[in-house]
């Protein structure tokens, strides 16, 4: 029996008379790395922001979440680290980076200014910042999308939570920064053994990189299972689509090359 | 040999913004012939979405020469410029960023028919339909708001606005990027169809080297400002010679199968 | 939803525009149900309000009807009230668009124009431009709208230095279109609601101002006004309080509901665009 970080039953979130998400019942399991599929409209977003109790106040919630792994409805910030799509919205641009990491430290460890200070500094050089002396004084605007979201997910993990969630953290990079940050993220939850919630519209992406793959829908759940197995043998047609409409190399070409 | 359709030579243009000197664009020059896909490719900051501003003529820039349909691009002002700009249109990432906010779809169709006298102004309605028919839209759609469209409706009606004006060369930059994966292949296919009917040229500007070989007939790598490598999809990914063009290989991710060795 | 049906939405909305309806009625009634000069004598002096049904709130000090004067006086005050306005966001629009296209140095030496009506304290430079030139209604306006003309100015320009960088404006200019068409139908139209929600607060500053300045002495002595009446029921407040205070209730519930009426326009016109 593996362990459970958390299980969810029957849960619903709406707006007004809007359902977004409609009656989702799934487990989580400690240490896994489970993506959720979903293209826009599906609910993914909203589920991840139900879980880390980020739903605004005009939403309604119904149905059950334990979690099993903390014991208790886990503290944002402390038990749970949230990274979100736009780091340029996501940090606030008038604290320094250092400020903005070493925060989750102070408040959720109790850590004085100088270690936090320390933590930060640490932090930046896991992420792979450049010069992570300097740039804790950096302020956001002075860095590229891809630096902006390694501080985001530094950010996250500074008050070393263990369960982290990842909500379309690359949907607004570029490729090649894309492919950096799923691999940084790979190598901080392999390191911590944190249990990371990856959220995103890329099939390709969650195959590559998850233990298990989620399918939204509007806002229900239409496929569970294994990564590999899922992409290989989709029991869905709604899966089957999204991973015929992925295109890679081996993609069957529209035109031919013409030199 | 025909002519070719576009030909830039070294054009340039530096910028300094704030904190942090913003993607330049440096001597850069390549062809595009009637008919072709062109596809641009690079990371971020690459400049790719600089040149298409500078093509587009949406800034001026520092050096270098246009030539579009034989004629010198950037030596036309007012009026001029306005009536050339007919046959050369642009589409733009965001769907929704590129219409204002108050308009119909119909509103959004009409304009260019009516600045570039398309059609008399009887017939524009009957053109609106056939615009929306061509990107396979229902007619029914020209009343709505384009707020009321869904993404991939917006921008297949980015292209129908395109295609208002009769061009010859159509800019795409990051078209399908911010696209549902179902809709990004209609898309695609749709871009297709349209170019195999009328000779329509495409410049496609992505950071995704798979779409791009997937649509392109030859490809241009960019890097800090620069052209570093030029080719075939083909021959670019199978043999990628700048670490630009390595890399854009590498991060392309692939659907891992269990039939994969595992990882 | 549509935009009315958002504006009554909200109990505020529902009582600002309530009120303001009223008021407007009030307005367009005042000569048809109080016709001749509000100023003429129309009883005896001092008679205490609800005693006379002729005279349903009494008379002043001279013997004028008061429910007269209220009911003109709304007349008054929301003429200066919505001109002022109207002057103020039409001259802060037209600068601000002006300053936000053109740019460079024609930009630069407008705002510096604007700084310099910012600055000065608003009553002020309507004192002074009346006590100067002399109190007339048109003037009284024109005081008014002068002072208030800065911030729609500000408003509009930052607005318009937003909405050109959008990508539909660059569109615009890709299909063709004439700058002039770009600024009056693309740009414009979105600038230009934040701006127009300024426009209530301007009527409630707008009436309070031109309140003070006949309080004062400084309005037009031809019209009955509510400040006027103000200044009118001083001289017996001690054995006719009602004289003041009724004229006094009035703008306080013009202003409230102007300023109902302006929380649910700004809601209504933000709604519109936000999605969930």
């Amino acid at each position: 029996m593996t362990d459970l970080l958390a299980t969810i039953r029957r849960l619903s979130v709406a707006y007004g008379d809007v359902d977004v998400v409609r009656g989702l019942s799934f487990d989580i399991r400690l240490g896994e790395r489970l993506a959720i599929i979903g293209e826009s409209g599906s609910g993914k977003s909203t589920f991840a922001r139900a879980l880390a109790g980020l739903l605004p106040p005009n939403a309604s919630l119904s149905g059950e979440m334990d979690w099993p792994g903390f014991g208790r409805p886990p503290l944002p910030g402390r038990d749970l680290g949230f990274v979100f799509q736009d780091p340029g919205s996501s940090l606030n641009p008038v604290l320094t980076i250092g400020e903005q990491i070493a925060e989750g430290a102070r408040r959720h460890l109790g850590y004085s200014a100088s270690e936090a200070w320390h933590r930060a500094r640490e932090l930046a050089g896991r992420v792979r910042l450049p010069q992570p002396e300097t740039i804790l004084n950096a302020f956001p605007h002075q860095l590229s999308g891809g630096q902006k979201q390694r501080v985001a997910i530094a950010a996250a993990i500074a008050s070393r939570p263990r369960f982290l969630i990842a909500d379309e953290v690359t949907s607004a990079l570029d490729m090649v920064v894309q492919a950096e940050i799923v691999s940084l993220l790979r190598r901080l939850v392999a390191e911590d053994g944190l249990t990371l919630l990856f959220i995103t519209h890329d099939i390709a992406l969650a195959s590559a990189f998850a233990d298990r793959i989620v399918v939204f829908r509007n806002g229900e759940l239409v496929e569970i299972g294994a990564a590999k197995a899922v992409v290989s043998r989709p029991a869905d047609a709604y899966t089957a689509e999204l991973i015929a409409g992925h295109i890679d190399f081996t993609t069957p070409r529209l035109v031919e090359d013409m030199p | 040999m025909t002519e070719p359709l576009l030909e830039i030579v070294g054009l340039s243009k530096t910028f300094v913004s704030g904190g942090r000197r913003v993607a330049a664009v440096e001597s850069v020059s390549f062809d595009i012939r009637p008919g072709e896909t062109v596809g641009l490719v690079g990371g971020s900051g690459s400049g790719k979405s600089t040149l298409a501003r500078l093509l587009l003529r949406l800034t001026p820039p520092e050096s270098g020469r246009i030539r579009f349909e034989g004629k010198d691009w950037l030596g036309l002002s007012g009026n001029a410029r306005r009536r050339a700009r007919a046959r050369l249109q642009m589409v733009f990432q965001d769907p929704l960023a590129a219409f204002n906010p108050r308009a119909t779809v119909a509103d959004v169709l009409m304009d260019p028919l009516r600045i570039h006298g398309i059609v008399a102004p009887a017939d524009r309605p009957k053109e609106v339909e056939r615009l929306l028919e061509r990107v396979g839209l229902p007619s029914a759609l020209a009343e709505r708001s384009v707020l009321d469209v869904s993404g991939g409706q917006r921008q297949r009606v980015a292209i129908a606005r395109a295609l208002a004006t009769r061009p010859a060369l159509i800019v795409l930059d990051e078209a399908v990027s911010a696209l549902d994966v179902s809709m990004r292949r209609m898309v695609l296919e749709l871009l297709g169809e349209l170019q195999k009917g009328s000779g329509l040229a495409y410049l496609f500007i992505s950071h995704d080297l798979a779409v791009v070989r997937a649509v392109s007939h030859r490809v241009l790598v960019m890097e800090a400002g620069r052209i570093v490598e030029a080719g075939t999809a083909s021959r670019i990914i199978e043999d990628p010679q700048s670490d630009a063009a390595k890399a854009l290989v590498k991060a392309v991710p692939k659907l891992e199968s269990e039939n994969d060795a595992a990882t | 939803m549509s935009f009315f049906t958002r504006l009554l939405r909200s109990p505020e909305g529902m009582a600002g525009v309530i009120i303001l309806a009223a008021l407007v009625l009030v307005a367009l009634m005042a000569p048809i149900l109080f016709p001749g000069d509000p100023l003429r004598i129309a009883g005896p002096a001092l008679l205490p309000p609800f005693s006379d049904p002729a005279l349903p709130l009494g008379t002043d000090r001279l013997g004028r009807d008061v429910l007269a004067g209220l009911m003109h006086g709304a007349r008054t005050s929301l003429t200066v009230g919505i001109a002022a306005a109207l002057m103020a966001i039409v001259l802060g629009a037209l600068v601000g668009t002006a300053a936000g296209f053109a740019g460079g140095l024609v930009d630069e030496a407008l705002m510096r124009v604007v700084d310099a009506f910012q600055i000065v304290p608003r009553f002020l430079l309507a004192l002074a431009i009346v006590s100067v030139v002399g109190p007339s209604l048109p003037l009284v306006i024109a005081a008014i709208a002068l002072g208030a003309w800065a911030d729609p100015a500000r408003l509009t320009r930052a607005q318009v230095l937003s909405i050109r960088e959008r990508d539909y404006v660059a569109a615009a200019e890709v299909i063709g279109m004439h700058p002039l068409e770009i600024a009056l139908k693309q740009v414009l139209p979105n600038a230009l609601p934040p701006v127009l929600a300024l426009t209530s607060v301007i009527v409630a500053a707008a009436i309070l101002t031109e309140a003070a300045l006949s309080f004062l002495g400084l309005g037009d002595p031809n019209v009955v006004t509510w400040g006027s009446m103000i200044a009118e029921g001083r001289n017996v407040i001690r054995s006719a309080a009602f004289l003041s205070i009724a004229p006094g209730l009035a703008l306080v519930v013009t202003v409230i509901g102007v300023y109902l009426f302006s929380e649910a326009l700004s809601r209504a016109i933000a709604g519109g665009r936000a999605r969930p």
